[in-house]
């Protein structure tokens, strides 16, 4: 179960096998762009002899859209090549490809579709390949984005407003988005080759319930999906549980990133930050290429910048024995050359982090994060809310803390104290202190996405802990103190997976499609599906769950997308 | 990891399709009814496939058109089969290099020296001509420019980085070997000294040799030469690997960047394919501009030149 050699192994699989040897051209649609991306690089599919790499679907990169007159050109010059078409199996890409068949601008076509294609588009291709090119056509299952090893996306956006509506007249609207959600989800199980025994979905949303029926149902009916496995539960989840996450202001590596600067997939855009060398504009954060991201793409701010400490530490080492300066026989000289290109790609991984790092704690302390973190810390774990009002009016009033930030702290407040009378009085004073009325009245939107009485039970520790565990945990807390006023919080996700693994998860708010629980049916392995978005500090704890049960218990996360504050928020604006 | 192979439903849908095709056309008596309303605008086609087994190649490019490959593809075969050249000539250099450092005499041990002299010059030729072949491709498909000058700068990257690995490895066994004799030559020497007692140094201050004395410090002396020579030759097809590595390197692309992005180098050629457009764009106006601007200028050359012309002949008249 490890999401990026799967999809590693299917491109693989697709550029080097036996039957397309030779020159070659890689055929591509907007989203598998991104699965290839994401999994191997540019010097990797070269020296596997992918020549060209172009999307089928758009104009400038696929002239025969453009000008039919223009064809006998083209032949010409790319004839002897193979073509390798990587798609996602829609009606759009059925209806380019025959397009391309009509009009061969390659000598063979291997077809791979990312999902199961349907036979009325196996047989609309096929009834349109008169010439006889296409040479293979094949299911592989890999329409998703792998990030880390157990985290998941499915880059659609806008699924907040899928979620919602569903079960709503307005359904329909969103349909294709529905459907893409689905067929990911069916691909994940696929490629990682495994066969829920057991499918829950959470009670409070009636897409999580449709999208676990349905699932359900192509399983049965579809025998591609039988395959012998150990225990396996597959939880369909929904982001309306959990409102709080998305909020927070977050201290991990990955997560930060992806907060104060955005992480698309696996790309940082560092332009317009203030001492960027020309080269480090826009850098690759990526856990496949880069040994020390995935080593510490989950470690909290402060042990990162120990991190690249010692990074910059033993990349200093290094260059000194290997000193341009003290070079005095032809031996040292001919040593260093060898050395030379290793030498220049670490430096340029460390200048990446060194930089990176540079800019996080410059937003830091611009936008004096460290006083908003612990309170939206205390917003989202305790409950006093005189003190928290008291403490927000303060934070609302100050100059030195940014407009975007008093807004989340304003929602976080108001999902905490839904029914307080201090509402009105915390609205005004957003006002005053610069937040857009636009803005304000997300207040209502997200109690009305996700208030208490549109979610499911969980948080705040709502429903799944009772008074006498929460009374210890206070209790704990004043005595022991918290270890970190950071990372007080965890997400409802995590307490999910702690009740799945005790075998506690409640029947009346995680149903069964399928299959029975018990305390002495634990899964050992969990596919976590959240429609709506998942966020990275979830998949930190994921993580860390998976290595604190290793060898007994493994988990993946999967999403529509992945959440920062920005993108939750536009998503939220949007909803009607 | 699971897939499905869809290829041979595909191919019967497919055939029955084309039989369809070819049956609905005898039918018709060659009229050109076909059976489906999907399958657009090739009737020719359909006509030259009857009764003919068809051949994939065959009908790129409408038909018309024959697909052959243009001429750097050529140049890419030539530099792959050097490549794969030069790795069966470095097995058998490395097995003469083995057999060569083992023996300490014999007669053939200057032939197989000068044999592994000539292989390594082979070697380097082949590096040689595998970087200048690399070099014709990147001039050829530039010159074409769009799809094709992005293929071949793909070419250039990918064999280049072969061929800098294929370099290296080279450059690394060259030096074991060099270093091998050295150290097999200087022990050879101390031994030929030990045993006859001579220190090389003091011959100069000595005078009054014997005869087998002398002969040894000739045959010494020789030695040093030839290996003086030896060593020599190899630091030079070091040195010439060299400058091929370095122009190699300018075409790699260093892995972990955002240049190794499969997606950051697809958007860079649709960036460029705009840059280029607006810069057509831009131009297309500077022409328009020029134009009138031309005109205006003649015309009002004229009216000066046709007024002076005009003041003249008053002024005569007065």
């Amino acid at each position: 179960m490890d999401a990026i050699k799967t999809t590693r192994n299917y491109i693989d699989r697709i550029i080097s096998s036996e039957r397309t040897r030779g020159m070659k051209v890689l055929l591509l649609d907007a989203f598998t762009t991104q699965i290839v991306s994401c999994t191997t690089s540019q010097s990797d599919i070269l020296s596997k002899e992918v020549y060209l790499v172009s999307r089928l679907d758009s104009n400038s990169q696929n002239p025969a859209l453009d000008d039919p007159m223009n064809r006998h050109a083209d032949s010409t010059k790319t004839g002897h090549m193979k073509a390798i078409c990587f798609l996602r199996p829609t009606e759009i890409n059925a209806g380019l490809l025959v397009k391309e068949l009509t009009r061969p601008r390659f000598s063979e076509y291997h077809i791979f579709f990312t999902g199961i294609l349907t036979a009325g588009l196996l047989r609309l291709i096929a009834e349109n390949d008169e010439h006889e090119l296409v040479k293979q056509v094949q299911e592989f299952y890999a329409d998703y984005v792998p990030i880390n090893e157990d985290l998941i996306t499915l880059n659609c956006r806008n699924t907040i407003a899928m979620t919602v509506s569903a079960g709503t007249a307005w359904a329909r609207d969103h349909a294709h988005l529905y459907e893409r959600n689905r067929q990911g989800l069916e691909s994940i199980i696929l490629s990682l080759k495994r066969q829920p025994t057991a499918i829950r979905y959470q009670a409070s949303s009636a897409l999580a319930q449709q999208m676990a029926r349905d699932v359900h149902e192509r399983i049965v009916s579809d025998q591609i999906f039988h395959f012998r496995n150990k225990s396996c539960l597959l939880l369909v989840l929904d982001r309306v549980d959990d409102p709080v996450t998305p909020l927070l202001s977050q201290w991990t590596y990955q997560a930060m990133v992806h907060e104060l600067l955005g992480l698309n997939t696996n790309r940082v855009v560092l332009k317009g930050a203030p001492n960027v060398a020309k080269e480090l504009e826009e850098v690759v954060l990526s856990p496949t290429e880069d040994d020390f991201f995935r080593k510490n793409c989950h470690s909290n701010f402060g042990e990162l910048g120990e991190a690249i400490q010692k990074l910059l530490k033993d990349y200093q080492a290094q260059t000194q024995t290997a000193n341009a300066s003290n070079l005095n026989t032809i031996e040292d000289m001919q040593h260093f050359m060898d050395k030379f290109p290793e030498l220049r790609s670490q430096s340029h991984n460390v200048s990446k982090h060194v930089a990176l790092m540079g800019e996080l704690a410059r937003l830091v302390e611009v936008c004096s994060l460290m006083d908003v973190s612990q309170f939206e810390q205390e917003l989202a774990c305790a409950d006093d809310q005189s003190i928290h009002v008291r403490e927000l009016m303060d934070k609302l009033g100050s100059m030195h803390i940014k407009v975007p930030d008093k807004l989340r702290l304003g929602l976080l407040f108001a999902l905490r104290y839904e029914h307080s009378s201090n509402l009105h009085k915390v609205k005004s004073e957003m006002r005053k202190g610069g937040v857009s009325d636009e803005m304000i009245d997300l207040m209502d939107t997200i109690l009305k996405y996700a208030g208490s009485r549109s979610r499911g039970p969980g948080l705040y520790g709502v429903g799944t802990k009772d008074i006498m565990s929460k009374m210890t945990k206070s209790f704990m807390t004043s005595v022991q103190g918290v270890q970190n006023v950071y990372a007080q919080h965890n997400p409802v996700l995590f307490d999910t997976l702690q009740l799945i693994q005790k075998g506690k998860l409640k029947q009346d708010s995680h149903p069964f499609i399928m299959g029975r629980g018990g305390v002495d049916d634990v899964p050992s392995e969990v596919i976590i599906f959240m429609a709506g978005g998942v966020t990275y500090e979830e998949a930190a704890k994921v993580s860390e769950f998976n290595r604190t049960h290793m060898g007994r218990m493994k988990v993946i996360l999967g999403g529509s997308t992945i959440h920062n504050s920005t993108s939750f928020l536009e998503e939220l604006k949007s909803l009607p | 990891m699971a897939s499905r192979d869809l290829t041979a439903a595909f191919i019967e849908r497919r055939t029955a399709a084309n039989i369809r095709r070819r049956t609905g056309d005898v039918g018709n008596g060659g009229s050109r009814i076909k059976p489906f309303g999907i399958s657009k605008g090739l009737d020719s086609d359909i006509m030259m496939e009857e009764g003919i087994p068809m051949t994939p190649n065959r009908h790129l490019g409408g038909g018309a058109l024959s697909a052959l490959p243009p001429i750097w593809v050529d140049d890419v075969d030539n530099v792959n089969g050097l490549l794969s050249d030069i790795t069966r000539l470095m097995g058998i250099l490395n097995s003469m290099h083995a057999t060569r450092v083992g023996t300490v005499f014999g007669r053939d041990l200057d032939d197989m020296e000068v044999k592994i002299e000539n292989m390594t010059g082979d070697i380097t030729d082949k590096f040689r001509q595998a970087e200048k072949a690399l070099m014709r491709v990147g001039a050829a498909t530039k010159r074409v420019g769009g799809e094709e000058a992005t293929i071949g700068a793909n070419v250039q990257r990918s064999l280049a980085k072969k061929l800098q690995e294929l370099s290296a490895e080279f450059r690394q066994k060259q030096r074991k070997y060099l270093s091998d004799v050295q150290a097999q030559k200087s022990g050879a020497l101390a031994e030929t000294e030990s045993k006859f007692g001579i220190d090389l140094n003091e011959t100069e201050r000595e005078y009054g040799f014997n005869e087998t004395q002398l002969a040894v410090v000739d045959d010494l002396n020789a030695a040093v030469q030839s290996r003086d020579k030896e060593i020599a030759q190899i630091a030079k097809s070091i040195e010439e690997l060299g400058s091929i590595f370095k122009e190699l390197a300018v075409l790699v692309i260093d892995q972990g960047t955002i240049l190794d992005r499969i997606d950051y180098n697809m958007e860079a050629v649709v960036e460029h394919t705009k840059e280029g457009i607006g810069q057509l764009e831009k131009a297309e106006r500077h022409q328009k501009n020029a134009r009138p601007l031309k005109c205006i200028i003649c015309l009002s050359i004229t009216i000066f030149i046709l007024l002076i012309i005009l003041i003249l002949k008053h002024r005569r008249r007065w």
